[in-house]
């Protein structure tokens, strides 16, 4: 394994250990931040769990300097990232001591986009019968790789310790509970499992289509009645017993090839549904189950798995499959190239695997897509209009869209929105599968860079770095996906093209309040960063521009000390994030008070301030979007915070995606010192909105201090 | 004749990474000669590289006897095994609807008045085909 290799499996290995210490956080978070006994006692265990892995960070950061160094040591270093790698998952699965923190609702969009491929296969079958479509549900579980299960987990105790004690009185007591024994029903039992220290990483998630493709596969697919058959007929020419000969040879007899050929149909389905997401996953899960579980005998070697999902995915995404792309694939690639040089039998060096994987390509490439022009390919026959909507991003792939999609993320944006080419401002969505497309590019260039930079820095600070990164990226993705769907559903065809916008007439400096005319100009030259914009047309007004409500809401409650004390810190876990998912509501009771937040993203200019308002409709009803706080210092960055207060007599339904606000667009002469550059300031780039952080107030400090001075005196 | 074996000589035996060809092309960036043998043997190929690595040497054939020789361990049918070999070429084109594959490795060998050879090597190391064009 070269130096370039080394740092590859380097870097995914600080990714296990940053995600881990992150979900740690987040059980610390969600369970122990408040003050009592039993709270102190559980953390002293949780920090067990982070001194392990702090230690094993420790460890990665010594290593970077070792492999960048002249004395670097390929195979000491490949050890023991595979040591660490490997010690990962063994914390993972003792996980089950710490409670499990909640799954994002971005997850729940993942299961719906699952389920929607499950709905493409309209005829669905259980035995012999049509069945009604099953939902199939994604949980977080202790295991290190994903997961499928097609059986009950407690299938066992229901049979031989229920199923009996029934049996028991019935016998003992002369009763009939016949009809309470426990049948196994299998369709209604599968469900997908996700490691928990991914549960915020989408990009990990794409993997699970593989175990729900082979859930979908029948028979029935394939002309001659089985993925086998099928495959042989393909190799039907004279050469055919020297074929055979050669295949027994290596030990590739018909159940293996069989076992190889159902294993690539689950990848390339993949492939076809999330596009080169897909692949980045099936790397990743490769890597990892390397490291952790038992080489798995009778599977396609990793390699040969993904150099036959390259050539699928470059024959259907051509357009997203651009020469960086390649290197970054081939860049990823090259840690699963050097494992299988490893082995003793391998694609280079055997003639046999490299016959099959040439066959295994013209017979994946005509069954999926008919290329020799016969008619009837997989997809032709089985993917009906529904599967169509979900793939639909084939089409609108566009490569260079994708590369400024990338630069934004690598900004810490949000990427929920692409915008279309032409003269005229518009976006559309972005879809699920472009979004992780561009999160796994930039994670494997920019943000990889960024964490090498990092790694050379004092150590103190690193773990600190990195999870900021982690969790940056993490967030950006997560919102995009989440806010991509509302878009979705709020897309129409814009009406700015019949509007006349005069690029000559921009306004000089200190005008004061902007226009629509120099509101879109800035808009359009990317000066003014609204992101996503769902319809220019109706968002911009003469003088303001509607902002929608975002999916997330901050409920307050009453402290635990009955009053909010900045000093003492009770503000703190009197309120609690609420998440919501696609189409939910939240109704605001009279005279109740939320956070919520804008669902655009935004980015001032540094000689340019705003004004939130709220929008005259809502007003009537009674709601107020801020209060008292509702100017926006220039060079400010992140979603607005919106103080909901229901001011009416009547509940309200608050969905995500209503306009419930405007801003207000102020020309000024450039401060001294804009948001983004006082280090002062509480809320900048922020992706949802947050409680008051009033107690990092200089004065705070103050009071505390001389509180504290003066009881000690008491004393 | 040049014999090139891009893995038992120069150890290139990943011929579908497209970085790993161009590096692998400047190695022979002085070459003429007016016949070539490719020798495939123990490499693992894919389009469009390979036939980036062909159209490489056709370029580089001078002379009126032009000979071009594939070895290659691949036990596909002859058109497929073309296929792989030669799709995405600018010098043998095989995606003409009307034509064969066969015949359209033909009509190239021909146009550039060259010949090609195709040998398939089996387990043993013995030839087990032979195509012949132009």
């Amino acid at each position: 394994m070269d130096k370039d290799s080394s740092l590859i499996y380097l870097f995914e290995a600080i990714d296990r250990v940053i995600r881990f210490l992150m979900h740690i956080q987040d059980v610390r978070s969600q369970f122990y931040d408040y003050d009592d006994n039993q709270a102190k006692t559980s953390l002293v265990y949780i920090k067990s769990y982070e001194d392990a892995v702090d230690k094993l960070l420790n460890i990665l950061v010594l290593l970077y300097d070792k492999i960048c160094g002249e004395s670097f040591q390929e195979e000491s270093a490949y050890r023991t990232i595979e040591g660490i790698i490997k010690t990962i998952g063994l914390l993972h699965n003792e996980l089950h001591y710490l409670p499990r923190p909640s799954e994002p609702i971005e997850l729940k969009r993942f299961g719906r986009i699952i389920n929607k491929s499950i709905i493409g296969f309209n005829d669905y079958k259980v035995g012999d019968e049509l069945a009604e479509k099953p939902s199939y549900p994604i949980y977080l579980s202790e295991s290190i790789s994903e997961s499928a299960y097609l059986t009950d987990p407690i299938q066992e105790i229901k049979k031989y310790y229920i199923n009996p004690l029934i049996c028991q009185v019935n016998g003992e007591f002369g009763l009939s509970l016949d009809r309470c024994e426990f049948e196994y029903v299998e369709s209604a039992l599968f469900h997908l499992s996700i490691p928990r220290i991914d549960a915020n990483n989408p990009i990990r998630w794409p993997s699970l289509i593989h175990e729900v493709a082979h859930k979908l596969m029948r028979n029935e697919y394939f002309k001659s009645g089985g993925i086998y058959e099928d495959f042989i007929e393909l190799y039907d020419f004279s050469a055919r017993e020297e074929m055979d000969t050669m295949m027994s040879n290596n030990g590739l007899t018909k159940e293996v090839v069989k076992k190889w050929l159902i294993e690539c149909w689950c990848d390339l389905l993949g492939c076809i549904m999330m596009g080169p997401s897909f692949w980045f996953s099936q790397n990743s899960a490769f890597l990892f189950g390397r490291s952790t579980i038992e080489k798995k005998e009778g599977y396609p070697t990793p390699y040969f798995r993904l150099r036959l999902m390259n050539v699928i995915l470059r024959h259907r995404f051509g357009e997203m499959i651009s020469d960086d792309v390649v290197k970054v694939m081939n860049l990823s690639m090259s840690l699963s190239k050097a494992f299988e040089l490893e082995l003793q039998e391998n694609l280079f060096n055997n003639s046999a695997y490299r016959n099959l994987f040439v066959f295994f390509r013209i017979f994946f490439l005509k069954h999926f897509f008919s290329v020799d022009g016969e008619s009837g390919g997989f997809l032709d026959r089985r993917m009906n209009e529904s599967i169509a909507s979900i793939v639909r991003y084939k089409n609108l792939a566009d490569g260079d869209a994708m590369n400024i999609a990338r630069k934004k993320l690598a900004k810490g944006y949000p990427i929920p929105s692409i915008r279309v080419d032409g003269d005229v401002f518009k976006e559309r969505p972005a879809q699920i599968q472009e979004i992780l497309h561009i999160a796994n590019i930039y994670r494997n260039t920019g943000m990889q860079e960024e964490v090498f930079n990092i790694l050379r820095e004092e150590i103190s600070d690193v773990k600190t770095k990195l999870m900021a990164i982690f969790k940056r990226f993490d967030m950006s993705v997560l919102r995009s996906i989440q806010v991509s769907e509302w878009f979705d559903l709020y897309d129409s065809e814009s009406k700015i093209g019949d509007m006349i916008y005069d690029e000559s007439q921009q306004p000089e400096k200190g005008y004061g309040l902007l226009n629509d005319n120099y509101i879109y100009q800035k808009i359009k030259s990317d000066e003014l960063v609204i992101i996503p914009i769902m319809n220019i047309s109706d968002q911009l007004g003469s003088t303001s521009f509607d902002i929608r409500l975002g999916t997330s809401l901050q409920v307050y409650m009453h402290t635990k000390y009955g009053v909010v004390d900045f000093v003492s810190g009770d503000v703190l876990g009197n309120s609690r994030t609420l998440d919501l998912d696609y189409l939910e509501s939240f109704t605001i009771s009279p005279s109740q008070f939320v956070l919520g937040h804008s669902m655009e993203y935004i980015k001032l200019p540094v000689d340019m301030a705003a004004q939130v308002e709220g929008r005259s409709s809502f007003a009537r009803l009674g709601l107020q979007v801020h209060m008292t706080a509702g100017f926006v210092d220039p060079g400010f960055e992140g979603v607005l915070t919106f103080e909901i207060y229901n001011a009416g007599h009547n509940p309200i339904k608050l969905y995500p995606g209503l306009r419930i606000g405007q801003l207000r667009f102020i020309q000024i002469s450039e401060p001294m010192r804009p948001y983004n550059r006082n280090i002062d300031a509480k809320y900048g780039g922020l992706l949802v909105q947050h409680e008051s952080k009033q107690f990092k107030d200089s004065e705070v400090g103050k009071i505390k201090e001389k509180i504290n001075e003066y009881h000690f005196k008491c004393r | 004749m040049r014999k090139i074996s891009f893995s038992a000589d120069y150890g290139y035996s990943d011929l579908a990474d497209a970085s790993a060809v161009d590096e692998l092309l400047l190695l022979f960036v002085d070459c003429v000669d007016n016949e070539y043998c490719l020798d495939f043997l123990g490499c693992f190929i894919d389009y469009p590289t390979t036939s980036v690595l062909i159209d490489y040497f056709i370029s580089k054939l001078s002379g009126n006897n032009r000979k071009l020789i594939v070895l290659t361990d691949l036990l596909l049918p002859e058109d497929i095994l073309l296929k792989l070999l030669f799709i995405g070429s600018k010098y043998v084109v095989v995606e003409k609807s009307e034509v064969s594959v066969v015949d359209c490795v033909k009509l190239s060998s021909r146009e550039n008045n060259m010949c090609i050879t195709v040998k398939v090597y089996g387990q043993e190391n013995n030839i087990i085909r032979e195509y012949l064009y132009g």
